[in-house]
C-alpha cells in the first residue's frame, strides 16, 4: 500500500500551490480557484488520515470530507456572485483596481 | 455517543427557533406580490423570533452542562455568549433594520440570513466538535460575506463584500487545514478526544504546533486579531452600518468563544507553550489599531480600527489562562477567562452603540467624515451625549462598561505576572484616548465650520436602542453582581474541562 506520507506531502504540495493562487493571482476567479485547491487538499488529508487510521470504523474523516465538498460549493456560489455583483458596477474583477475601500 | 433523536433537540431550541423564523420569513417573501414592500413586517417578525431565541436561552441560564447530539454543549459558556449574541442581534434589528429596509433590494432575503447568521453564531460557541465548529464557521462566514455586500448597487459595499469573502475563506481553508491534522493526531473530531489523544501519544507533540498555529489563522481572522486584520477595517467601512456592528461585536465574540473553547477544551495540556505567541498577537494587534486608527479622517474606519485594538485587549484575557502554570484556575477571583466574557459583553452594547450614532449622522448628512460631527451637540445633543459615553467606555475610563471589561483583562495579566503585556495595553490605551477624545473635542467644541443648521432628527427606533446601549453601558460600568456571577460561573466551568 502507498505510505501515508506519500498523501500528506501531496496534500501539502497542494495546498501551497493554492495558498500561493490565493494569495497571489491578482484576479479575483483565480484567487477564488486557489481557494479551491486549498480546500481539495485538506479533503485528501482528512481522507488519508481516516484511511490510515486506528478507528476505520468511524467515519468522521470521511463525513467531514463530504461536508468540506458541499460547504465548497456554497463558498464558491457565493462568492461569484460577488464577483459579478463587483463587475457590474466596476467593470474589473482585478484586485488591484478595487481601491475605494483604503487608509 | 449520546441519543440522537426528537428529545434531545430541546437543548438547541433557541437555535432551531430562530432557523425557523428565518425559513418562515423566507415563505413569506415568496407569497408576497408587492414587490415595493417597506420590509416592516419582516423587521417585526424577526425582532420576534429573536425575542423568543432570547427567552429561550435565559431560561438555560443555571442549567447542569449537557451535550446534545454529541457535539453541541449546552453550558454556562455557551449560555452566557448566546446572550451576547442574542442581546447584540436584537439592538442592531431595532436599530439598524429600517436602514436596511431602505436600501436593500430583497428584504425578505435580508431578514432570513440575518436569523440565519444569529443561529451560525450560536451554534459556533456550543460546538464541541470539530466537524460542527467548521460547518458553523462557515455558515457564519458565508452568510456574513453577503450581508456585507448586500446592497449591491453601492461600490463600497460589494467591494466589502468580494475583499471579505477572499480574505475569509482564505483563513477557513487554512483553519481547515490546521483542523485536519489535529484529527490525523488523535484520530476523533471531540475537542475533549482530541485532549485525551494528544495526552495518550506524546510523539504526536510534534504536529501541535503546525495544528495550533494553522487553526489559530482562522481563527484570529474572525477576531480580527493582527497580522490577519486588514479586512477589517476595510469591511467595516465598506459594509452597511448596521452589519458593520455585529459584526465588530457578536461576530467577534464567537472567534475569542471558539479560540477560547479550542484552547483550553482540547489544547489545555499544551498551553503555556502558546502564552509567547498569545501575548505577541495581543500587543501587535492593539498597538498597529491603535496608531493606525490615529490618522483616520472617517469617524465608521476610525471605530473599525479601534475593534481591531479592542480585540488586542480582549486577547490579554486569553493570554492570561493560557499562561498560568497554576493547575486550578478555576480558583482565582481573574482567571482572564472571566474579563474576557465581561469585555465582550461590555464592548457590545458600547461599540453597537457607537456604530448606531454613526448611522444616524450618515443617514442626515450622508457622511462618516469626522467634519459631519462638528457641534453635533448643538444639532443632536442627545446623540452627541450618547456617542460622548461610548467613547468613554471604549477608552475605558471609570464608571462605564469598558472600564470594567479593562480592568478584568489587564488585573488578569498582571495576576499571571505578564506585567509587561498590562504595561504596554496601559500605553495603547492612553494612545487610544486621543483619537476618541478627539471625535469628543469636534463633537463639542468645534469653533470653526457654519453654524448649527437646524436640529438633525434621529428616528425614535435609533435613538431608543442609543438610550438602551448607554444605559446598560453604565449599568455594567456599575459591577452588577449578577453580571459578574454569569461570567464567573462561565468561565469556571469552561476551565474545569481543562486537562
Amino acid at each position: 500500500m502507498v505510505p501515508l506520507n506519500w498523501y500528506l506531502v501531496l496534500a501539502a504540495f497542494i495546498f501551497s500551490c493554492g495558498l500561493y493562487a490565493a494569495l497571489a493571482r491578482r484576479n479575483a476567479i483565480a484567487a477564488l480557484m486557489g481557494i479551491e485547491l486549498m480546500l481539495n487538499a485538506v479533503n485528501i488529508n482528512l481522507v488519508a488520515f481516516w484511511r490510515y487510521g486506528e478507528f476505520v470504523e468511524r467515519l468522521e474523516g470521511q463525513v467531514f470530507a463530504l461536508f468540506v465538498i458541499a460547504v465548497a460549493a456554497a463558498e464558491v456560489a457565493v462568492g461569484l456572485a460577488l464577483i459579478i455583483s463587483v463587475y457590474r458596477s466596476r467593470r474589473t474583477v482585478n484586485l488591484d483596481e478595487l481601491d475605494l475601500l483604503q487608509g | 455517543m449520546g441519543d440522537i433523536g426528537f428529545g434531545s433537540l430541546g437543548g438547541i431550541l433557541p437555535e432551531l427557533i430562530i432557523v425557523l423564523g428565518g425559513l418562515l420569513i423566507l415563505v413569506l417573501d415568496i407569497a408576497q406580490a408587492d414587490r415595493q414592500d417597506s420590509g416592516r413586517g419582516y423587521l417585526a417578525v424577526s425582532v420576534l423570533f429573536l425575542i423568543v431565541g432570547l427567552t429561550g436561552v435565559l431560561l438555560q441560564i443555571g442549567m447542569e452542562p449537557y451535550i446534545v447530539l454529541s457535539t453541541t454543549a449546552i453550558d454556562p459558556f455557551a449560555t452566557y455568549l448566546k446572550l451576547v449574541i442574542y442581546t447584540g442581534m436584537i439592538l442592531v434589528a431595532i436599530g439598524g433594520g429600517s436602514y436596511m429596509n431602505r436600501h436593500a433590494t430583497g428584504r425578505g432575503e435580508f431578514w432570513a440570513l440575518f436569523l440565519f447568521v444569529t443561529a451560525a453564531m450560536s451554534f459556533a460557541v456550543s460546538a464541541t466538535n470539530l466537524l460542527l465548529l467548521y460547518l458553523s464557521i462557515e455558515f457564519l462566514s458565508i452568510t456574513s460575506y453577503i450581508l456585507a455586500g448586500f446592497l449591491r448597487t453601492n461600490k463600497r459595499s460589494a467591494e466589502a463584500g468580494l475583499k471579505y469573502f477572499l480574505y475569509g475563506s482564505v483563513a477557513a481553508a487554512v483553519m481547515l487545514y490546521g483542523m485536519s491534522l489535529l484529527y490525523g493526531a488523535t484520530g476523533s473530531l471531540d475537542l475533549g478526544e482530541i485532549a485525551q489523544g494528544l495526552a495518550a501519544n506524546a510523539e504526536m507533540a510534534a504536529i501541535i504546533p503546525a495544528a495550533t498555529l494553522l487553526t489559530l489563522v482562522g481563527l484570529g481572522f474572525k477576531a480580527s486579531l493582527a497580522p490577519f486584520y486588514q479586512w477589517a477595517p476595510d469591511v467595516y467601512d465598506g459594509a452597511p452600518t448596521p452589519i458593520t456592528a455585529y459584526l465588530s461585536t457578536a461576530s467577534k465574540a464567537v472567534g475569542f468563544a471558539v479560540m477560547a473553547r479550542v484552547f483550553v477544551v482540547a489544547l489545555g495540556a499544551y498551553r503555556v507553550e502558546w502564552a509567547p505567541i498569545l501575548a505577541g498577537l495581543s500587543v501587535l494587534t492593539m498597538t498597529v489599531g491603535n496608531v493606525i486608527a490615529l490618522r483616520q479622517t472617517s469617524v465608521k474606519r476610525m471605530l473599525a480600527y479601534s475593534s481591531v485594538a479592542q480585540a488586542g485587549y480582549i486577547l490579554m484575557g486569553l493570554t492570561a489562562v493560557v499562561s498560568s502554570q497554576q493547575a486550578d484556575l478555576t480558583v482565582l477571583g481573574m482567571n482572564g477567562l472571566n474579563g474576557l466574557l465581561l469585555y465582550l459583553f461590555a464592548y457590545l452594547f458600547t461599540n453597537i452603540g457607537a456604530f448606531l450614532v454613526v448611522l444616524a449622522v450618515e443617514d442626515e448628512t450622508g457622511s462618516t467624515e469626522l467634519d459631519a460631527y462638528s457641534n453635533l451637540v448643538q444639532r443632536a445633543p442627545g446623540m452627541a451625549w450618547a456617542m460622548f459615553i461610548f467613547l468613554l467606555s471604549l477608552a475605558g475610563i471609570p464608571l462605564t462598561g469598558g472600564f470594567v471589561g479593562k480592568f478584568y483583562v489587564f488585573g488578569a495579566a498582571v495576576q499571571h505576572q505578564y506585567f509587561w503585556l498590562a504595561g504596554v495595553g496601559l500605553v495603547n490605551a492612553a494612545i487610544a484616548a486621543y483619537y476618541y477624545l478627539n471625535v469628543v473635542r469636534t463633537m463639542f467644541f468645534a469653533s470653526d465650520g457654519e453654524a448649527a443648521t437646524g436640529r438633525m432628527a434621529a428616528p425614535v427606533a435609533i435613538q431608543s436602542v442609543v438610550l438602551l446601549c448607554v444605559l446598560a453601558t453604565i449599568w455594567i460600568g456599575l459591577y452588577p453582581p449578577r453580571l459578574l456571577e454569569w461570567a464567573n460561573s462561565a468561565s469556571r466551568q469552561l476551565l474545569a474541562l481543562m486537562l
